[in-house]
C-alpha cells in the first residue's frame, strides 16, 4: 500500500498546477454533445431518442481522449522508470493514478452530465439513471483506456493508436451504460443493467491495474 | 539473492500478483471459463463432437497421467521444450507441413464441392444456404484464432516464451482475414435473405468487433519496432481482448434483444437441427478450413523464426 | 572479472556473468563479465551509441531483454537497495523541487522534510525548493535528482550521466559525495564520459571486448 497514497495526493497537486488537463476534457464533453443538435435536429423527441448514444460516446471519448497524457509525461521526463524501480507495489501506484484520474477528469462529466441530458430534452426522471450509469462506467472506461495507454506510451503519435486499441474494448460498457439509459426512457427496470457495469468495474478495477502494470514494464522494455 | 534475471522477473510478478498468485490464479480460471463458454456456445459444431473430444482428452490423460506418469509427464515437458524452442518448431513445422497441407486440400475441396453442388438446397432459402460451407468456417476460425492467441498470450506473459509470441504474431493476420471473409459471406448472404447486405444482427455485429479487436493487435505490432517488445505487448492485448470478447458477444446479445432487430439463423429458425446431409460437408469444410489455418499459421511461424533468428548458425546451415 | 590483485576484502554485490544485449539489429555487447563489490565505484565508458545506458538499465532491472546472467547480492530485494538515477532527471517540471523528492521519497520509504531540505541545501538549492522545477535551469534540475544521493539507505547506487549539465564545483560536490558512499561500503556505478581519479574501475563499451575489471 506504500506509495498509494503519495502518489494519489502527487497526481491531484500536479492536476490543480496544470488545471488544463482536468478542464479541457470536460470541455471537450459539453462541446461534442452540443454538436449534435445542430448537425441533426433540434426537434425534442428525435434528441430525446439520440440522447442516451450522445452523452455515452461523447464521455467515452473524453475519457479516450484524456487517457493519452496519463503516462506519457511520465515516460518523457523519466518519472515512469523512477516508479518502475520504486520498492512499491506498482499495481497500487498504478491504482493511484488512475483513481486521482478519475476523481479530476470522470467525476466531474458524471457531474455536468445531467445537465447535457437536459438539454438534450430528456425527462428528469432519468437523469438519476444516467448519473450512476456514469458513475459506475467511467471508472471501467479509466482503467480499460488506461491499459491501451500503458502500451502505446513509448510510442510517438500514439494517440491514434491508443484509440484503435481502446475504442472495441470500450463496447460493452457502451452498451451497458446507453442501454440503462434507454431502458430507463421506456420506463422498465435500470438496476440489473447497472448491476453489469458495476460487475464490469469490478473486474476492471481487480484486474485492469495488473495489466496497466505490465503494459508499463513492457513498454519500457522489460 | 538468486540470479538477478530471475529476480527481476519475480520481483515483476510478485509486484502485479498481489496476494500470493490470487491475479494469476483468476485470469487463468477467467480463461478457462471463458474457453468453455466459447465451447459450449460454438454454433455449429453438435455438442456431442466437444463431448467426444472431451472423452478422448479424458482417456488420454487417465491412461497418460494416472497409469504412466513418468512416460506422460515426460512427454509433456519435452514438447514443451521442443516446440518452445524455436528451432526445435522449424525442424518439426517442416515434417508436418506437407501432411497438413494435403490434408487441408483435401478437406476444404471436398466438403466445398459436396456443399456448394451436391448437398441438398434448403427448405427455406432454397441455394442462398450455401453459403454457410465458407461463411461458418470462416466465423468459427476467426473466433478460435482469437481464443487462440489469448492463451498463446498469456503462456507468453507467464513463461516468456519466445514460441508463444510467434504463434500470435502467426495467427493475428489469417484470423482478421477470416473475420472478414465471414462478414463478407454474411453480407452476401444477407441480401437474398433480409433484402440487405447490412444489418446489425447480433452476431454480424460481434463479428465486426472481433475484427476491430484483430486490427488492434496487428496495428498495435506493427507500431512496435522492437520485435520482442511488440510480441510481449501483443500478449498483454491479446489476453485483455479475449476476455472483452465474452462481454461483448454478452452485451451484444442483451442490446439485440433491447432493440428487437432481426436475429434470423442461418439454419432457419433457431433450434431446428440442420439435416445431416448438409451437415456432413460443413464439418469437412470447417476442418479443412481449420487445416487450412494451421497451415498458413505454421507457414508463417515458420518465415518469422528465420527472421528472429537469422543471426545464428543453424537458420544460416538452414537457408544456404 | 575480479581483478588480479585483489585488494577489496568485501563481498561482491554483484556478479555480471557474460552479458550481451543487441537493440535495433545491432549487437550492443557480447560477453560482458565483471564483479563489483561493496566500495567499488565503476565507471561505466564508451562512445555514443554504445549501449551505456542500456547496460544500467539491465542492471537495475529496467530492461529485460539480454542474454547472460545478472546475480545480485544483496541483504533486500534490488529495488528497496537501489537509487537509479536516469539520463532524464525525472522530475515532474510542474512541481517544486520539494514536492518532487517528497513522493520519490515516500516511495522509497525513505525520511521526509527535514532531510530533504538538507540534502536540497546540501546540492546548493537551498532556497530553490518551492520554486516550480520549470524555472530551474537544466544544471538545477540535475541538482535536484542527484539530492537523492544525499538521502541515506540506498547501498546500490546506478546513475546515468550523474554529470551532465553541472558546473566545476556541482562536479567536484558530486564526485566528493560519490566517494563517501564508496568509502561507506556502497557500490556506485555510473556512465560519464567524465573520469573520476584514481581508484575507478571502468568498464569499456563500444570496443566489443569484454569488460575489464584493470583499474583505469
Amino acid at each position: 500500500m506504500r506509495g498509494f497514497n503519495a502518489t494519489l495526493q502527487r497526481e491531484v497537486l500536479l492536476a490543480m498546477r496544470s488545471p488544463a488537463e482536468v478542464i479541457n476534457p470536460l470541455f471537450f464533453f459539453v462541446v461534442v454533445v452540443s454538436l449534435f443538435p445542430l448537425a441533426v435536429s433540434p426537434t425534442p423527441d428525435l434528441l430525446r431518442e439520440m440522447a442516451p448514444g450522445v452523452i455515452w460516446v461523447a464521455a467515452l471519448l473524453a475519457v479516450m481522449l484524456s487517457l493519452d497524457g496519463l503516462f506519457r509525461t511520465d515516460e518523457e521526463t523519466g518519472v515512469l522508470d523512477q516508479l518502475l524501480v520504486a520498492p512499491v507495489e506498482l499495481y497500487f501506484t498504478v491504482l493511484a493514478k488512475i483513481v486521482a484520474h478519475w476523481l479530476l477528469v470522470g467525476l466531474p462529466l458524471v457531474l455536468v452530465a445531467p445537465v447535457l441530458g437536459y438539454m438534450l430534452q430528456l425527462p428528469v426522471s432519468v437523469l438519476g439513471t444516467l448519473m450512476w450509469g456514469l458513475l459506475l462506467g467511467t471508472p471501467s472506461l479509466m482503467v480499460i483506456g488506461a491499459i491501451g495507454a500503458s502500451l502505446t506510451v513509448g510510442l510517438r503519435r500514439g494517440s491514434m493508436l491508443l484509440a484503435l486499441l481502446v475504442l472495441p474494448l470500450y463496447i460493452p460498457v457502451l452498451v451497458f451504460g446507453a442501454g440503462s439509459l434507454g431502458r430507463a426512457l421506456e420506463a422498465l427496470p435500470v438496476n440489473p443493467v447497472l448491476a453489469v457495469l458495476g460487475a464490469v468495474l469490478a473486474l476492471a478495477l481487480s484486474l485492469g491495474p495488473f495489466a496497466i502494470a505490465l503494459g508499463l514494464r513492457i513498454s519500457t522494455g522489460d | 539473492m538468486q540470479d538477478s534475471r530471475a529476480e527481476h522477473r519475480s520481483q515483476a510478478s510478485v509486484n502485479m500478483a498481489l496476494p500470493g498468485h490470487f491475479y494469476l490464479i483468476s485470469l487463468v480460471t477467467l480463461l478457462a471459463a471463458v474457453l468453455t463458454w466459447f465451447i459450449w456456445s460454438a454454433p455449429v459444431l453438435p455438442r456431442s463432437i466437444w463431448l467426444g473430444g472431451g472423452w478422448v482428452f479424458g482417456v488420454v490423460f487417465y491412461f497418460g497421467a494416472l497409469r504412466y506418469p513418468d512416460l506422460y509427464w515426460r512427454t509433456l515437458e519435452r514438447w514443451y521444450h521442443e516446440l518452445g524452442s524455436p528451432r526445435y518448431f522449424y525442424r518439426l513445422s517442416g515434417l508436418w507441413l506437407p501432411w497438413l497441407v494435403a490434408i487441408a486440400v483435401v478437406l476444404c475441396l471436398t466438403g466445398l464441392v459436396w456443399g456448394l453442388a451436391f448437398a441438398p438446397p434448403h427448405h427455406e432459402q432454397g441455394n442462398s444456404y450455401r453459403i454457410i460451407y465458407l461463411h461458418v468456417p470462416a466465423s468459427s476460425a476467426a473466433l478460435m484464432g482469437y481464443m487462440a492467441m489469448g492463451v498463446a498470450g498469456l503462456v507468453a506473459l507467464v513463461w516468456r516464451l519466445k514460441m508463444a509470441e510467434i504463434m500470435i504474431k502467426a495467427i493475428a493476420p489469417f484470423g482478421a482475414v477470416m473475420a472478414a471473409v465471414s462478414l463478407i459471406s454474411g453480407a452476401i448472404w444477407g441480401r437474398p435473405t433480409w433484402g440487405t447486405y447490412w444489418i446489425w444482427d447480433a452476431r454480424l455485429t460481434s463479428m465486426l468487433i472481433l475484427l476491430f479487436l484483430y486490427l488492434g493487435v496487428i496495428a498495435l505490432q506493427n507500431a512496435i519496432r522492437d520485435p520482442r517488445q511488440a510480441g510481449r505487448a501483443a500478449s498483454l492485448l491479446s489476453v485483455v481482448g479475449v476476455i472483452n470478447v465474452v462481454i461483448v458477444r454478452y452485451s451484444v446479445d442483451w442490446w439485440q434483444s433491447l432493440h428487437q432487430g432481426s436475429s434470423m439463423s442461418m439454419f432457419g429458425t433457431a433450434g431446428s437441427a440442420i439435416h445431416p446431409s448438409m451437415l456432413a460437408p460443413l464439418l469437412l469444410s470447417m476442418f479443412g478450413i481449420y487445416f487450412l489455418y494451421a497451415v498458413t499459421v505454421l507457414v508463417r511461424a515458420r518465415t518469422e523464426i528465420l527472421w528472429r533468428e537469422r543471426k545464428s548458425q543453424w537458420v544460416r546451415e538452414e537457408v544456404s | 572479472m575480479s581483478d588480479p590483485n585483489d585488494r577489496h576484502r568485501n563481498p561482491p554485490l554483484l556478479q555480471v556473468d557474460a552479458l550481451g544485449c543487441e537493440r535495433d539489429e545491432r549487437s550492443l555487447f557480447v560477453g560482458l563479465s565483471f564483479t563489483a563489490s561493496a566500495g567499488d565505484i565503476w565507471q561505466v565508458a564508451g562512445p555514443n551509441g554504445a549501449g551505456k545506458t542500456t547496460l544500467l538499465r539491465i542492471l537495475a532491472g529496467l530492461f529485460g531483454f539480454y542474454e547472460g546472467r545478472l546475480h545480485w547480492q544483496l541483504p533486500a530485494t534490488l529495488r528497496e537497495s537501489m537509487l537509479y538515477l536516469g539520463h532524464r532527471p525525472g522530475l515532474r517540471e510542474e512541481l517544486t523541487p520539494l514536492e518532487n523528492l517528497t513522493w520519490l521519497s515516500a516511495l522509497h520509504g525513505q525520511k521526509q522534510d527535514a532531510a530533504l531540505m538538507a540534502a536540497l541545501s546540501a546540492v546548493g538549492l537551498g532556497g530553490f525548493e518551492t520554486l516550480p522545477v520549470a524555472h530551474l535551469s537544466a544544471g538545477q534540475k540535475r541538482r535536484v535528482a542527484l539530492a537523492r544521493l544525499w538521502l541515506p539507505g540506498k547501498p546500490v547506487w546506478i546513475l546515468d550521466e550523474p554529470f551532465t549539465a553541472i558546473d566545476a564545483e556541482g562536479v567536484a560536490l558530486v564526485e566528493a559525495q560519490l566517494r563517501r558512499h564508496a568509502a561507506a561500503g556502497g557500490l556506485v556505478i555510473y556512465t560519464s564520459h567524465h573520469q573520476l581519479a584514481a581508484d575507478t574501475r571502468q568498464i569499456m563499451l563500444g570496443a566489443h571486448m569484454p569488460g575489464s575489471g584493470a583499474p583505469a
